[in-house]
């Protein structure tokens, strides 16, 4: 692998859109402008075809599959698709003589010279090329879409600035060979997000989302850095794989010992529950997922990027790279697993009664995002991962579809106020179509299978997780197409005019809002916007096929992170008790009937949207109205906003004002009490001047302080 | 062999003061600026000869002058890494900081650019200081000039302000003295080292118990510490913006570097490097979580942004603290790493808040909004400065953050419990920070007579520009550039400052832990 260009030059995939975005950022104001986006486009781009050279030569490489499952001995050979390469030392505290030896871990506690060191280095295996190549890749797509989208924007080059600050952080996130690294990408991606969800800054909706959103992230991020620190005392380091595969001297390697020490098995308890917090943070799980809907303040791009296709995935990432600290730990994985099944089944209650078309697709993120943990939680890292690349281009496809639309409408995105726009958006029609119907798990559609995939790792652990996926399933297919019948269907309707308060992509525009009555005479779908659109039609109806025969599994297998894993829970002796035997592919029994029991439960789904919605519509307002307060309860969204706010935002800031007042109670009590003395030495002395004795006292004090030193020279 | 450079570096500010009162009075603030430059310029100098020195196996740039036979005190000077990184900081900050003043400050600059000149030779002498009575005196020095430049050129409370800053720190200082005349006496001598041995070897645990009790009343106060800091957010908000930015970036170090060079290795650290008091340890660390959680949920609540930075310092510190007294490397590395880092973005969240409050002379968070529209390069660095204050990794506050969180992590002395504390901090450093941002630069523009359009007028006749003038990004752009270096290379500081700690912490490398030796003799012990 070695003699990869793209793996000798892996630094250039973050790298380069970093140096788009610097150029964006400092030259877009003044020089660049409506050509803002060049340097990211190509900084993208060439990362983008930096990353698929390098899946594509890993492919090339072509290792006997399975190899590394079986041979299983402890040479670096057995991984020839990871290799790490360290760039410099980022941080290096304490001794670094003190570094872990092969098979001898540092101890840490009660070494007060024990070393922290931290590279900046990559590891680079086929789980991050296959997610370099959806950042990169997807994310070159939403940066030509942006270019239509977001044109006459007062903040052109800001927006793409942010865009390319965004892939570099997102790129390192995956890349890193530590935990720190990780981190770093983390709060990197957590930035972008919050400044492009502020985009419209003005908007005070859009400053309250971005707030929100990086604060409940960072809640999340307590979490993770408590993990770090865990595990660092525990094993002495935070890297990976340390000195490579093998030698046992990384984290990740460690934790799979056979002679963990007392504390290190207690560890090992705590340290995935405190990573999985952040990993539900950034990727919205419950509790933890009311930032996700709020996002969509930001740019319908920035929606589809950030918050669908790739950094809301960064959680099922984490789980999946840290695999082996997680398999260890049957209660943490069953946490995984059922707050994924929870997350799933929540948010797509709440989907059903949303009727602005970014937030069913956020609720419907959220529930996706779901189904994957659930993935990973049931020993099924490969259809979690699966899953992340075929919703990556079907729920990227259905928010730029989205924008498209809100392009058209003015701003609007309230799906009562339209229907039939197959007439207005006829090639919008088609691919918002093929990324529902994906979503959907329409047969032979991509999301299809690696939906199926999950729903049958969770039959295979647990039949109920399994049932209510099942029927999360049937939720999905109703309300995505719900939504396709209600605003592509049925007789033209339009809004009569931009709302208000959704004009927010329709500010600063340089163009006035569109009249919708004028369709004929603007293209509302430039071929900067739908040739994208295109691009990802077609990954989210076939991309099924990059699991055909496992080719995933098998790939996949040559990364450590799942190999290490899967030798865990084949290890009879420590974790088959409680699990039973996990195998690497998707269980095969009944794999028939469950494929054709999820496609007709995804084609119920879609018929009953289609009678509610198409064919009769007022009948569902009326179902609506006979189960009034429930529908109320998810309308508000179970008012969880409205319980974290009296639950813990007002108490805290509360506890502020009463710790205000008592610093001003010390203050004004203490102060008061001292300033006495000097006042009465002050009136002994007479050397109390108009200027008040303060003055005098310092003036009292320099002189004798002075006298010290005059001393002190003239000896 | 003595080294004339040290000298240079204090004697340089202290003739540039003297000449700035016979200068006439247009002339002093760019004479001011020149000098500090040129300030800036030696201390460079010197940190090429420590770091030749230290290439070299040699001790590094010293100066021992005439001393008083009697006292057994002497003009003893002399800079490691510690020292030297502290002097940067001072140096770098300072010029910056008079050039801030410019503008902002239009009556009686004569004295004003003199008693900044001043300050800047006696805040170096406190740092280059080898002789305890030596660091005595300009520890308490620096109180004069500060008292003179709040008590003149602050805010409509400045008497209040500066008496209270004066009282209480010049109270804590009383304490420190006591302390440092009774170790003078007992060793025979001022001298630093000698005196830190004679503590360690000689004193009994009562007495070091009172020593360090005296020295850290004083330290305690400058630093400042939970319940001590009450001089802080006033002294702070009534300050002039050089004032405050010198506050904040130099002065709280003096007590942060008096606890790191004195404190510990007198009172807390045994000749084994062993904790003398461990309960003080678990108190101060206490102390210093109450801080950081009660620091940031007062700051979140106040209305004048330049309080909440200025509470935002009591929660920073906490960590500071928190960091050192883990008494391992990591701890103290961190530590000191997180002096210099809150020095840069605190120094530089006073320098932007100044530009905002010399344009629109308010600092009320209810009357200022949405500037990110009429002020994008402003807003750029509020928000820049903001992310290095809320420690976004990749930004220099990070680092330190993160390392004197996982000090006490893993500290035998402090322990889990207290990075867990401080890491709810780490949320809430980012709760009011945001808090700020959002109400500042986000949002529908609001500012002063915004509502009318006089406003415009008044403004268009102001010597000010709409956005930061030249000037203005000349002086945020540096320290900018700073936090992004220290974010991408910490060990820049980190690395070299490990032996000068390590030898505050009695750990030699030959004792020190190996990796051999580790597993056999400490794998009883475990933290839980």
């Amino acid at each position: 692998m070695e003699t990869l260009f793209s793996f000798q030059h892996a630094y250039l995939i973050p790298l380069l859109p970093l140096i788009g975005a610097a150029i964006s950022g400092l030259f877009g104001a003044k020089y660049l402008k409506e050509n803002s986006h060049w340097p990211i486009w190509l900084g993208v781009g060439i990362s983008a075809i930096l990353s698929i050279f390098l899946l594509l030569g890993m492919l090339a490489i072509n290792p006997s599959p399975g190899s590394a499952g079986v041979s299983g001995g402890p040479s670096t050979e057995t991984y020839p698709l990871a290799k790490s390469v360290e760039y410099f030392t980022w941080l290096q505290a304490g001794d670094p003589n003190n570094e872990g030896r092969p098979d001898q871990p540092q101890v840490v506690y009660g070494n007060p010279t024990a070393s922290f060191h931290v590279s900046a280095g990559f590891f680079i295996d086929p789980l991050n090329a296959i997610m370099l190549c959806v950042i990169t890749g997807i994310g070159f797509l939403i940066t030509v879409y942006s270019k239509g989208y977001m044109h006459g924007e007062s903040g052109y080059f800001r927006f793409f600035a942010y865009l390319g600050l965004f892939i570099f952080a997102m790129t390192i996130l995956v890349l890193g060979d530590n935990l720190i690294m990780l981190y770093l990408g983390w709060e990197g991606v957590g930035l972008c997000s919050y400044l492009l969800i502020g985009y419209y800054y003005e908007k005070p909706a859009a400053r309250e989302a971005a707030k929100k959103a990086f604060l409940v992230n960072r809640i999340g991020d307590f979490g993770f850095s408590i993990g770090i620190m865990l595990s660092f005392l525990a094993f002495g380091t935070v890297s990976y794989f340390g000195q490579g595969v093998g030698t046992h001297t990384g984290l990740l390697e460690l934790a799979t010992g056979t002679h963990l020490g007392g504390f290190q098995t207690y560890a090992l308890k705590w340290i995935p529950f405190l990573l999985m917090i952040g990993a539900f943070g950034k990727s919205a799980q419950f509790p933890l997922y009311v930032w996700l809907p709020d996002a969509m303040e930001g740019p319908s791009p920035v929606s589809a990027l950030i918050h669908a296709a790739t950094m809301v995935t960064a959680g099922v990432y984490m789980i999946a790279r840290c695999g082996t600290l997680f398999v260890g730990s049957a209660p943490a994985m069953s946490t995984v697993a059922a707050i994924g099944c929870f997350t799933a089944i929540f948010a797509a209650t709440i989907a059903l009664r949303q009727f602005d078309l970014k937030k069913v697709f956020a609720y419907s993120t959220i529930s996706q995002l779901g189904f994957m943990f659930v993935a990973v939680g049931c020993f099924a890292p490969v259809a979690g991962v699966f899953h992340l690349v075929t919703h990556a281009f079907f729920k990227a496809l259905l928010f730029l579809s989205a924008g498209v639309v809100m392009h058209a409408m003015g701003g609007e995105l309230d799906m009562r106020k339209m229907s039939g726009l197959k007439r207005v958006l006829p090639i919008t029609n088609i691919v918002i179509l093929i990324g529902c119907a994906a979503l959907s798990g329409f047969p032979f559609t991509s999301g299809f299978f690696s939906k199926d995939q999950i729903v049958g790792a969770a039959f295979a652990r647990n039949w109920l997780l399994g049932a209510i996926l099942l029927f999360t399933a049937f939720l999905t297919a109703y309300y995505t197409f719900r939504l396709y019948f209600q605003v592509f269907q049925g007789p033209l309707v339009l809004p009569a005019t931009p709302a208000p308060d959704h004009a927010h992509d329709s500010h600063d525009h340089g163009h006035e809002p569109k009249d919708p009555g004028h369709e004929e005479h603007h293209n509302h779908e430039p071929r900067i916007m739908w040739i994208p659109l295109a691009i990802l039609a077609v990954g989210a109806l076939f991309g099924g096929l990059f699991n055909y025969h496992d080719a995933l599994a098998d790939f996949l297998s040559h990364s450590p992170s799942f190999d290490l894993a899967w030798k865990l829970t084949a290890d009879p002796g420590r974790y088959a008790a409680g699990f039973g035997h996990i195998d690497a592919s998707a269980p095969e029994t009944s794999e028939q009937g469950l494929m054709i029991l999820s496609g007709l439960i995804s084609l119920t789904g879609i018929g009953l949207a289609y009678w509610l919605h198409l064919l009769e519509r007022a009948r569902a307002e009326r179902i609506a109205a006979g189960l009034e307060p429930l529908t109320g309860l998810i309308e508000h969204k179970f008012l969880v906003d409205e319980i974290y706010q009296a639950a813990i935002v007002e108490p805290l800031r509360r506890l502020g004002g009463y710790f205000y007042a008592i610093d001003r109670f010390v203050v004004d009590g203490v102060v008061g009490l001292i300033a006495f003395i000097p006042q009465f030495f002050g009136f002994l002395l007479r050397i109390t001047t108009e200027r008040g004795y303060l003055q005098g006292y310092a003036a009292t004090m320099l002189l004798g302080l002075a006298l010290i030193l005059i001393l002190i020279f003239l000896k | 062999m003595n080294n004339q450079w040290l000298v240079m570096l204090l004697a340089v500010p202290f003739i540039g003061c003297i000449v700035t009162m016979i200068l006439p009075g247009h002339a002093a603030r760019k004479w001011a600026f020149c000098v500090a430059v040129a300030t800036f310029l030696v201390s460079v100098v010197l940190g090429f000869q420590l770091k030749h020195a230290i290439a070299a196996g040699q001790p590094g740039p010293n100066y021992l002058g005439g001393g008083i036979v009697g006292i057994g005190a002497s003009i003893h000077l002399g800079v490691d890494t510690i020292s030297m990184w502290l002097v940067f900081l001072t140096t770098f900050l300072t010029p910056l900081a008079i050039a801030a003043s410019f503008t902002a400050i239009t009556e009686r600059q004569k004295e004003y650019y003199a008693w900044m000149l001043a300050l800047l030779a006696i805040m170096l002498g406190v740092f280059v200081a080898r002789d305890l009575l030596l660091f005595y005196v300009f520890f308490e020095l620096t109180l004069v000039p500060m008292f003179f430049i709040i008590g003149i050129w602050g805010g409509p409370e400045r008497r209040y302000a500066a008496g209270k800053f004066f009282l209480f720190t010049f109270a804590g200082g009383v304490f420190t003295l006591a302390a440092t005349i009774y170790l003078g006496t007992r060793a025979g001598t001022f001298d630093l080292d000698t005196v830190v041995h004679v503590a360690q070897t000689q004193l009994t645990t009562t007495v070091r118990w009172w020593v360090v009790l005296g020295l850290l009343a004083g330290f305690a106060v400058k630093i400042p510490l939970f319940p001590v800091h009450t001089w802080l957010p006033l002294a702070h908000t009534e300050a002039p913006t050089a004032g405050s930015v010198i506050l904040a970036g130099v002065l709280l170090k003096l007590g942060t570097y008096g606890l790191l060079r004195l404190a510990l290795p007198i009172g807390l650290i045994g000749i084994d490097g062993s904790a003398v008091f461990p309960a003080l340890i678990h108190f101060i660390g206490g102390l210093c979580v109450i801080g950081i959680v009660y620091g940031a949920l007062v700051a979140w609540v106040q209305q004048d942004i330049k309080k909440l930075v200025a509470y935002s310092s009591v929660s920073h510190l906490g960590f500071c603290i928190l960091g050192m007294v883990a008494l391992n490397d990591i701890g103290m590395q961190g530590s000191f790493l997180y002096m210099i880092n809150h020095g840069l973005s605190t120094g530089a969240m006073f320098l932007v808040i100044g530009m905002v409050y010399e344009r629109y002379h308010t600092r009320d968070i209810n009357q200022l909004s949405g500037l990110g529209r009429k002020m994008p390069i402003f807003a750029f660095f509020f928000v820049f400065f903001t992310l290095a204050s809320i420690g976004l990794p990749g930004l220099n506050g990070f680092w330190s953050e993160f390392l004197t969180i996982l000090g006490a992590f893993t500290s035998e002395h402090l322990g889990i419990g207290y990075g867990v504390l401080a890491a709810l901090g780490v949320i809430l450093g980012a709760v009011y920070m945001l808090h700020m941002a959002a109400r500042v630069i986000f949002g529908p523009l609001k500012f002063p007579g915004s509502d009318d359009h006089a406003a415009d007028h008044h403004a268009s006749h102001s010597p000010l520009s709409v956005d930061l003038n030249p000037r203005e990004i000349g002086i945020l752009a540096p320290i900018a550039l700073a936090v992004i270096v220290l974010g991408v290379y910490p060990n820049l500081i980190v690395g070299p400052i490990r032996g000068p700690l390590e030898r505050i912490m009695n750990v030699h490398p030959e004792k020190s832990l190996g990796i051999a030796a580790a597993p056999t003799l400490r794998s009883h012990q475990e933290p839980l």
